[in-house]
């Protein structure tokens, strides 16, 4: 997750932002009147003062040529009117246009008693946008972002941190743990927090009957069928016994029980996965690879092996779950390629990740039927007479799965079908 | 006189069908189907000389019943468990059961095992295979005749398959014995595929010695080759 989508930068930017939006509004709308009352005192106040020297200069005889030239700055135009004799003394107010009415009329009496009239144009607008300027690096503003923090903070020790917990609880029933159910202090909240985590548990009850009861009815006919299975090998036994090993309809029977065996210790296997218990600590791939090597070894004295593996390759989890998924994936190229032909592992760290490829010298797999090979029951249309793929690809992704990691199948472009799987380093 | 065997299993027809299957091949057999009926036959008028029990029973388990025979009761046993559950087999074979079987089983199978089995205790008996004068290794001996073992003195108890695992190391002391091998010398018979079983004794055997005051963890795995028990210590 990036940064900036996390629910704290959100709230953070969500609660800024409305905070100066709304203290932006009132400086504008409540500033702007005060300023207003504020600015017409002070322009009265500069404009007295101004005249007043002005007079003064006009009673003592100097003119004020250089200020008719160039009126003082900030100052409009100015009309100073003797009352008595009704002559003008000064006069910058523009004849026409948006400056020719006075906006501000006073009277004053100079020392010597006599009494004039001053008219003081419009005092030009101060800048709108030069206002909201000052006001953006201003002292609230800053005060606003640390409230901002605070409160986003604040919400977020609310709101994120219960999610968090509660998406700790959801992955691990996606994991695999059906019995996670929410921790008390989730469940006893009284906000739509505490609902979402009482629905969550709701849902993981129903999801671990639903998976529970499929398992147990997968075992349960599984179980039901070894005991006639069991029963029928005896017979078979017993038969033997009287026509002889070498009688081919007896081999038939053997090898057929023999099949039905293998599928229900893959179905018992494939169900019992997850009913696995979690383990947190981690165990050595080095020593699971040698031991499956060793069966294999044994197996197929002339099977070509090699492996790259450091030693100190580790993953975390139950160690099972793995040496089903390899041996399984090392069984699947035992049975579907020709017996002198190598079958290769090695290894390499990505990122955080171990990956192992396992590659066989067969004639590989149809493009388009890779992704099938973790099917159930998976079956080659080419391959008819072969016993298929049954389980066992499936149970490894499974299997995998479990410990957090993938597997995916591709033909090697030198040929032969090569396995990878990825697995979090410990 | 021809050995009798007791079969315990809870599926009488599956009984009927191997002790018929046993009888031909010479045996005598009786049945049992739970483990109260097991403890009447084993407390009767009859010896044993081995018994194949099955774990899955309704009632007390073929591991509760056992655990429960041993360790008074040295008779050999067979666990018929379900396939794919190895933690039984693991249990089994850590309650004293001599070898396990999956089940469904083909009955050559089973009656390889049961002939092996009788080899090795009849050997035990006669002694053919070590010399009959005790062993001494480090802070261990090994008596063949008492069939005792004693780690700086102190007795340690050891099931049969254990105390051969360790006899056969100790005359071997140094070199490397494979799996194979001591499958086929210990439990007399050939190692299979996925075959743990002497994986498990020697592991329980460490666990034991270990226990009685073996510091120097004297048996060694060398991975994909076997185990030793190294002749000079550290």
């Amino acid at each position: 997750m990036r940064w900036y989508r996390s629910l704290y930068w959100k709230i953070f930017l969500a609660i800024w932002l409305s905070s100066v939006l709304v203290v932006l509004a009132t400086a504008v709308i409540v500033g702007s009147m005060s300023l207003d009352e504020r600015d017409a005192e002070v322009h009265e106040t500069r404009a007295r003062a101004l005249a007043e020297r002005m007079l003064e200069r006009h009673e003592e005889g100097r003119g004020f040529e250089r200020l008719q030239r160039k009126p003082p700055r900030g100052i409009p135009g100015l009309r100073i009117t003797e009352l008595g004799s009704n002559s003008p003394v000064f006069d910058t107010l523009p004849q026409r246009g948006p400056g020719a009415s006075p906006a501000l009329t006073f009277e004053l009496d100079s020392e010597s008693g006599r009494r004039y009239r001053v008219q003081v144009g419009a005092w030009p607008q101060r800048e709108q946008f030069g206002r909201f300027l000052g006001l953006l690096v201003s002292v609230q503003i800053v005060l606003i972002l640390l409230v901002s923090a605070l409160t986003s903070l604040l919400l977020t020790w609310l709101v994120v941190r219960p999610l968090k917990r509660l998406r700790l609880h959801t992955r691990a029933l996606a994991q695999g743990d059906l019995a996670v159910r929410t921790d008390q202090k989730l469940a006893v909240r009284g906000d739509e927090i505490g609902e979402l985590a009482r629905e969550f548990d709701t849902m993981a009850d129903y999801v671990e009957r639903t998976l529970g009861a499929s398992q147990r009815l997968m075992q349960d006919v599984s179980h039901e069928l070894r005991a006639p299975l069991a029963r029928l090998q005896a017979a078979a036994g017993l038969l033997e016994q009287r026509l002889g090993e070498n009688d081919p309809l007896l081999q038939r029977l053997n090898r057929e029980c023999g099949r039905i065996d293998r599928l229900i210790t893959e179905i018992l296997s494939l169900s019992r996965l997850e009913a696995l218990e979690p383990v947190a600590e981690a165990f050595s791939v080095y020593e699971l690879v040698m031991e499956l090597m060793e069966d294999i070894r044994f197996q197929q004295p002339d099977r070509p092996l090699s492996f790259e593996l450091p030693q100190s390759c580790r993953v975390r989890g139950n160690r099972q779950l793995l040496e089903r998924a390899l041996g399984n994936v090392f069984n699947n190229a035992l049975k579907h390629t020709p017996v002198g032909t190598a079958i290769e592992l090695t290894h390499a760290t990505v990122g955080r990740q171990h990956e192992l490829r396992i590659r066989d010298q067969g004639p590989g797999v149809p493009e388009d039927t890779l992704e099938q090979l973790f099917d159930p029951f998976f079956r080659q249309r080419s391959n008819v007479a072969s016993d298929g793929y049954g389980l066992g690809l499936s149970i490894a992704r499974r299997a995998l799965r479990i410990l957090g990691g993938s597997i995916e199948a591709r033909n090697h472009p030198a040929g032969g079908l090569e396995l990878l799987i990825r697995l979090p380093v410990a | 006189m021809k050995e009798r065997l007791l079969l315990v299993d809870d599926d009488v027809e599956l009984c009927e069908l191997l002790g018929d299957y046993l009888r031909h091949e010479g045996y005598e057999i009786d049945y049992a189907h739970n483990a109260i009926e097991a403890v009447e036959r084993l407390e009767g008028s009859h010896p044993y000389s081995l018994m194949v029990l099955d774990v899955m029973m309704p009632g007390q388990s073929g591991l509760e019943l056992l655990q429960q025979l041993r360790p008074r009761v040295q008779l050999p046993v067979i666990m018929l468990t379900g396939r794919g559950e190895e933690i039984d087999r693991i249990l089994g074979l850590e309650m004293g059961a001599d070898d396990y079987l999956g089940k469904p089983c083909n009955p050559r199978e089973l009656l390889a095992r049961i002939r092996a089995i009788r080899r090795r205790s009849d050997q035990a008996g006669q002694q053919t295979e070590f010399p009959q004068q005790p062993v001494e290794l480090h802070a261990i001996r090994l008596d063949p005749g008492q069939r005792e073992v004693r780690v700086a003195g102190v007795p340690v108890e050891l099931t049969s398959a254990e105390f051969n695992v360790l006899a056969y190391l100790l005359h071997n002391a140094g070199r490397v014995m494979t799996k194979a091998e001591l499958t086929e010398r210990v439990l007399h018979r050939p190692l299979t595929a996925y075959d743990r079983a002497i994986d498990v004794h020697v592991s329980r055997l460490r666990q034991k010695l270990q226990r009685a005051g073996d510091t120097q963890e004297l048996i060694k795995t060398l991975r994909g080759e076997g185990y030793m028990l190294v002749q000079e210590a550290r």
